[in-house]
């Protein structure tokens, strides 16, 4: 073993301990190196890439998860209304007066999930809800938006002034486009139509920025809010990429770019072969791998080419392998 | 009641906007390295008076001292309250009467937190606090930023507590700060081996890859702290001082009820942490027995950071 | 007992509570124990040093109050302490927070007369609350306890009345008093004045008085000594500790004093009363507790106690007797067995160069053909002569007794001989060996050389170095029992890492032995850079040294066997340089060698010193201490004083003559020895 394994193994080892919670274990990872063929036999250079990648793997666990769950209410949804009141109470610091006008304003918002209901951005509502002492009456279903008994669709409630979107996760922002596009237009219309300026806020755990602007420019959310936005140094070999700006010797990027498409490539073809738009991100959920993450982590494998990933994807569809639902 | 930090305003800016013509101020305070996130502030920023301050723990030669503004250089081997209280004298006496505006990016975390305790103790009652968050560090989770021998771990001025000796000798209680200096972490911990100790990370942190950086670099200390909570931490975000002095307050609540007495508490992370921290012993723990400890190193490295990703305003209300 | 699952994950002292170290509480085998030790009865003051994790806080906590209290198992504790003949009153100079006097405009003076009323009051309440609580509920108590307050009362200088007539009030006065002290000193960095404070007793008053006071009234205690044991003194600045040593120096029966200390934390032994100095052997005396353990012949049976005791915490241990169970915790490591001349350790290498010449093999090759070429002074005919030492070496049955053969040639080399003739005599005396004859050099080198042999054999075909088994790793710990117990944490964790279920399946897997090992050791060399001063120069230090082992051990012909310990002149080296050499020893990096004998040279004391075995599978180098090598004074201070630049050129002179070709240059002050480790020069040299 190298010193640079042997440097690499150590930090995998100490991640697993504290971030990973013991979810990967030496097995595991000589399995998935194993994939590799001659590039992953001890020695090898793809070895020390593959092992590299590894080691700079973002992982949000339980703990993780939640505490960005708090922070996307309280900073990017509590704040602002607490700064809105007291400005407008002449910086007030009287308790009581804040928490009332806060509970009016709570009073008129409604917690959503995006996607559909066995989707990763409703299963986390619930979370949601318990991290932030939300009650249940909150949280409303997309069908309970519209009142579709009428005519036209008219707002279900129109006193609600806020529509808050929950997702863990905005790799392209395709996803939150379409829906917008298919869910949120109808909506929007018909507050316009009962006059009804509405917030519609799509909140985010972590997104890429460019799926993020995409957001912002090509939907009809007029609110987009992230805990952790990644710049496009987060993309793995990227120009700027910051797992590359200053490597460990030994280490280039171009080797660990070889690796991760060839064998990406042989996982889910050419154009996807490091991740779902182009996504070369490294990082997954504990619910969840996200299908920009490079495909060398994720991938369960298939008939054609078996893979033992070390941070599996369930995929949204049955087959792995079509991956139309991008996100 | 207890006190709601949360209520405090804080936003961010867009190094990119015109950000600095929309507020001015009297007196802008900053201290001196060679980030160009620091500099780059100093430059922008509208103030009537902008003031240099300069650690000598970063042993900047004369020639090095930054030429615009008004400058005050320390001598070396000033302890923080002789410092700020050198610097007050000398620059600003009567600080109370002016609107002021602090950029706590370069500062040094106990001159900080002594300045903001003479600043409540003059009788200011509200300022301003900027924090430019970095876009990367210069060698990841192998960053240090303190060099050189740590000569003493103490009290901070002006967070010194009020203790009490026990017989028992399992009722102390250490809630390290935890950052990338792992050396710093090391130093606190073997200085007060025998209380029990808490590990508070930055998450959310700055820069979504500095969390794990974070916990590595923690890791490295780990035996030497051995945190009793190293398998569940607690969290307060890395820029933000009013959710991490409410984290302070909710643990700390907590943590007595199980039968703790002597509490001291480190700031070895970020410095909107280190301002969360300062502030938590200003409105509650001024008069217990609750010091805010640190591990003073004789020299700091200038310049670990590169980039500018984002400001952080922070309005500072003092009790 | 805290959740044990991991068996080794508690590592010190504050993470047990009383009863935890009460009942886990593992003492020395045999006569005496750590009771005589530590003789908490004697009058005699103690000051207990020991590096970190040498189990002193342990000791300290053993002895105190509150274990004391729960030895006497819920019965009459007052009872406890007449049978014990003592009264343990804990402290820890942490508490104090004593960096707080120092600075805020004040004068150096101001802050000693104000900290030592601050430690008098300190003490002062610690004792009585000890004392409330042991006779809580006593008759001798209610009876007394008003004479007691007023008794306390008068040890003030002014006349001062406490806010009641119970010990309890007395507690709630010394609280106020000491408030009204923490207001003054915290709020001078704000105000730089210490305002209206007032010192109102003399010192030292309080911390004699109290106790005799108690003494006095209640009649159980007598006969009972008071000691103040004073744990953390680290803590203190070298003038805070002056008071220590001043209540040391002017102690009052029944008091005494136990003092706990890391090495590098005791500072001085100045004393507050001119100036004088407390004397070893007269005003108090030392225990270093690891050096204590490294030469204590139970230290390993006391280590293989803990292990059993954490291992049964984690019911992971078949019920054995104690003593039992201690010799089979060899069975849990995996080891590799004991062979004909190693052939179990080596299969590696003819697994990997199976009809391959070995790579020391092709070494030797490449450097005979250089020396011919060159004509460097080397004692071989032609190029056909290669071939027929080569031969000469060769074993391929047996790869430790063919790298012997490679050792031994180097060694005729050095000397000057026939190489082809040296060649000849070597195969002859390896076939001999091989059939049961006597073959003296090739045994002598297989007795001194071959734990060094085999790690040259590992380096030369990319093998990670072995350090295994629970008898390696105790000594690793060399006398600090947290040594011992972070390698098998960590040992534990890659276990678990690598699927295996340790302690309770398999034994340990060579792989999770060595990656803790390393582990431990990267722990090691990173932690001692907190410890102590000028840790950057100590460490930079300690690395050279290092590094001149590794290139030793690692050379064509080392002339030490098992090398980690050095010898040097004290009295010819700068200050600088035995100043780097004490902070190292302090931080534990160095360990100071302890023979029977005192070593001298016509000069002076010669000074011994160990690199600390927890740093040596950092640098690939051995744990057993078995060579010396004593080092000039030149080469001291390339390594440890003023002049590391030249580091590089005298390291280079060193290994001229331990690598082929062997070039000789007049030799240095410096050379190898004989010394305590029981190395001898081999024949040839």
């Amino acid at each position: 073993m190298s010193d640079l394994e042997a440097e690499f193994l150590g930090v995998i080892h100490a991640l697993n301990t504290c971030v990973w919670r013991n979810r990967v274990d030496a097995h595991t990872i000589e399995e998935w190196l194993r994939e590799f063929g001659v590039d992953g036999q001890p020695g090898s250079n793809g070895r020390i890439h593959a092992l590299y990648l590894l080691s700079r793997f973002m992982y949000f666990g339980d703990a993780e998860v939640r505490a960005l769950l708090r922070a996307l209410y309280r900073d990017h949804f509590r704040y602002p209304l607490v700064a809105r009141i007291r400005r407008q109470e002449g910086d007030t610091r009287d308790e009581t007066r804040i928490r009332a006008g806060f509970e009016r304003m709570l009073a008129r918002t409604r917690f959503l999930g995006i996607g559909n209901p066995s989707d990763s951005g409703t299963h986390l509502l619930y979370h949601y809800r318990q991290e932030n002492d939300l009650t249940t009456r909150q949280f409303i279903s997309t069908h309970e938006i519209l009142d579709l008994t009428q005519n036209t669709p008219a707002l279900a409630d129109p006193e609600i002034e806020r529509y808050v979107f929950i997702d863990d996760f905005c790799g392209s922002g395709k996803q939150a486009v379409r829906y917008s596009k298919q869910l949120l237009q109808p909506i929007a219309d018909a507050a316009d139509r009962a006059g009804v300026k509405a917030t519609f806020a799509y909140h985010v755990l972590l997104g890429s920025e460019k799926g993020l602007n995409r957001v912002r420019g090509k939907t009809r959310f007029n609110e987009v809010e992230c805990v952790l936005e990644l710049d496009e140094s987060f993309r793995a070999f990227s120009d700027q990429s910051r797992y590359f700006c200053r490597p460990p010797q030994g280490i280039r990027r171009e080797a660990a770019h070889l690796l991760a498409r060839h064998y990406g490539q042989q996982l889910v073809g050419n154009s996807e072969a490091l991740g779902f738009a182009k996504g070369q991100l490294m990082l997954g959920f504990v619910h969840n791998t996200p299908n920009n993450t490079l495909p060398i982590f994720w991938h369960p494998g298939d008939e054609g080419r078996t893979w033992h990933p070390v941070f599996r994807r369930y995929g949204k569809d049955r087959s792995p392998l079509k991956l139309t639902d991008g996100e | 009641m207890s006190i709601d930090y949360t209520i405090f305003y804080k936003s961010s800016i867009d190094p990119d906007s015109d950000w600095s013509k929309e507020q001015s101020w009297d007196v802008f305070l900053s201290a001196y390295n060679t980030t160009e996130r620091v500099q780059r502030i100093f430059r922008e920023v509208q103030a009537k008076r902008k003031l240099w301050i300069v650690h000598s723990e970063y042993a900047f030669t004369s020639e090095e001292c930054p030429k615009d503004g008004i400058v005050f250089a320390g001598p070396a081997g000033m302890r923080e309250d002789d410092f700020v209280q050198t610097f007050l004298t000398q620059h600003l006496p009567d600080v109370s009467s002016a609107t002021l505006c602090i950029d706590i990016s370069g500062f040094m975390r106990p001159h900080l937190m002594f300045l903001v305790r003479v600043l409540a103790a003059r009788g200011v009652r509200v300022f301003d606090a900027l924090y430019s968050e970095p876009g990367q560090y210069a060698r990841r989770e192998q960053t240090e930023f303190a060099q050189g021998s740590v000569a003493d771990v103490r009290p901070v001025a002006g967070f010194e507590g009020l203790h009490q000796p026990s017989m028992a000798a399992d009722e102390d209680l250490l809630i390290i700060g935890a950052g990338y200096e792992h050396q710093l972490m090391r130093h606190v911990a073997n200085a007060k081996t025998n209380t029990r100790k808490l590990q508070l990370l930055g998450f959310p942190p700055l820069q979504a890859d500095f969390y794990q950086e974070n916990v590595l670099n923690a890791h490295r200390a780990a035996e030497a702290v051995s945190a009793i909570n190293e398998a569940h931490p607690l969290f307060a975000p890395a820029n933000d001082p009013f959710v991490t002095a409410a984290i302070l307050q909710e643990t700390i609540v907590e943590q007595r009820r199980r039968g703790a007495k002597n509490i001291y508490l480190s700031p070895l992370s970020s410095r909107p942490q280190a301002l969360g921290f300062a502030l938590f012993h200003l409105y509650e723990a001024q008069d217990g027995p609750i010091s805010i400890i640190y591990p003073f190193a004789n020299r700091y490295a200038r310049a670990a950071a590169t980039g500018l990703s984002k400001i952080w305003r922070y309005r500072v209300e003092l009790p | 007992m805290p959740e044990m699952e991991l068996p080794f994950d508690v590592t010190k002292a504050v993470d047990f509570t009383d009863a935890q170290i009460a009942a886990t509480w593992v003492d020395l085998p045999g006569e005496g124990g750590f009771l005589e030790l530590v003789n908490p009865r004697s009058p005699m003051p103690l000051m207990l040093l020991g590096g970190k994790g040498s189990g002193r806080t342990h000791l300290m906590r053993y002895y105190s109050y509150a274990l004391q209290k729960l030895r006497s198992r819920g019965s009459d504790v007052v009872a406890c302490l007449r049978q014990e003949r003592y009264l343990g009153v804990y402290m820890r100079c942490e508490g104090l927070n004593a960096g707080r006097f120092d600075g805020k405009g004040q004068p150096p003076e101001a802050w000693a007369a104000i900290f030592a009323y601050y430690m008098d009051l300190w003490l002062a309440q610690l004792v009585v609350q000890t004392a409330a609580d042991a006779f809580k509920g006593h008759l001798e108590l209610d009876e007394n306890e008003a004479t007691i307050v007023a008794s306390i009362e008068a040890l003030f200088d002014e006349r001062f009345v406490l806010s009641g007539r119970s010990l309890q009030a007395v507690i709630t006065s010394f609280t106020e008093l000491r408030r009204e002290v923490d207001l003054a000193v915290n709020n001078a960095a704000l105000t730089r004045s210490l305002g209206e404070l007032r010192i109102r007793s003399t010192r030292g008053r309080l911390v004699f008085g109290i106790p005799r006071v108690l003494q006095e009234h209640l009649r159980s205690l007598q006969g009972v000594s008071i000691v103040y044991l004073i744990d953390e003194l680290e803590n203190l600045t070298g003038a805070q500790q002056q008071y220590v040593n001043t209540l040391i120096r002017e102690k009052e029966l029944p008091c005494t004093f136990k003092v706990g200390a890391r090495l590098y934390g005791f500072r001085t032994a100045k004393t507050l009363s001119a100036g004088e100095e407390n004397r070893l052997g007269s005003e108090y005396e030392q225990v270093v507790l690891d050096e204590q353990m490294r030469i204590d012949p139970r230290y390993d049976g006391f280590t293989r106690q803990l292990v059993v005791r954490r291992l049964r915490g984690a019911g992971l241990l078949p019920e054995l007797q104690d003593a039992d169970a201690g010799k089979s915790l060899d069975a849990l490591f995996e080891t590799y067995p004991s062979s004909n001349f190693g052939e179990a350790e080596t299969t590696f290498v003819n697994e990997n160069y199976r009809g391959e010449e070995r790579p020391w093999l092709v070494r030797l090759r490449k450097q005979l053909l250089d020396s011919l070429e060159h004509r460097d002074g080397i004692n071989l005919g032609t190029a056909r002569d290669i071939d027929r030492v080569i031969q000469g070496v060769t074993c391929v049955a047996f790869p430790l007794l063919e790298k012997a053969n490679v050792f031994l040639l180097y060694q005729d080399w050095s000397s000057g001989r026939n190489l082809v003739e040296s060649a000849l005599e070597i195969e002859s005396t390896c076939r001999a060996l091989q059939d049961g004859g006597d073959a003296p050099r090739h045994k002598h080198v297989l007795s001194h050389f071959k734990g060094d042999l085999l790690a040259q054999m590992l380096r030369d075909t990319r093998q990670k170095q072995r350090y295994f088994g629970l008898e390696t790793f105790i000594e690793m710990s060399s006398g600090i029992p947290r040594h011992l117990l972070i390698v098998l944490k960590f040992v534990y964790r890659w276990a678990l890492f690598h699927g295996e279920r340790p302690f309770a399946g398999k034994p340990v897997s060579l792989t999770a032995q060595r990656a803790g090992v390393i582990q431990a050791s990267s722990w090691f060399f990173e932690d001692a850079r907190c410890t102590g001063e000028d840790a950057e120069s100590v460490q930079a230090g300690v690395e050279r040294l290092a590094r001149l082992f590794h290139q030793m051990r690692y050379s064509d012909k080392p002339v030490e066997s098992a090398l980690t310990t050095f010898c040097f002149d004290e009295t010819s080296a700068s200050a600088e340089a035995r100043k780097t050499i004490r902070h190292a020893r302090e931080s534990s990096l160095l360990l100071r060698v302890i023979s029977g004998a005192k070593d001298r040279n016509a000069e002076g004391v010669v000074a011994k010193y160990q690199l600390n075995p927890m740093l040596c599978p950092r640098f690939d180098l051995p744990l057993a201490r078995r060579g010396t090598i004593s080092l000039s004074t030149d080469e001291i201070e390339c390594i440890f004083g003023a002049h590391t630049e030249r580091f590089d050129g005298v390291l280079g002179e060193r290994l001229q003559r331990m690598n082929a070709p062997f070039r000789r240059r007049g030799r240095g002050k410096g050379g190898a020895s004989q010394g305590g480790g029981g190395q001898s020069v081999l024949p040839g040299f």
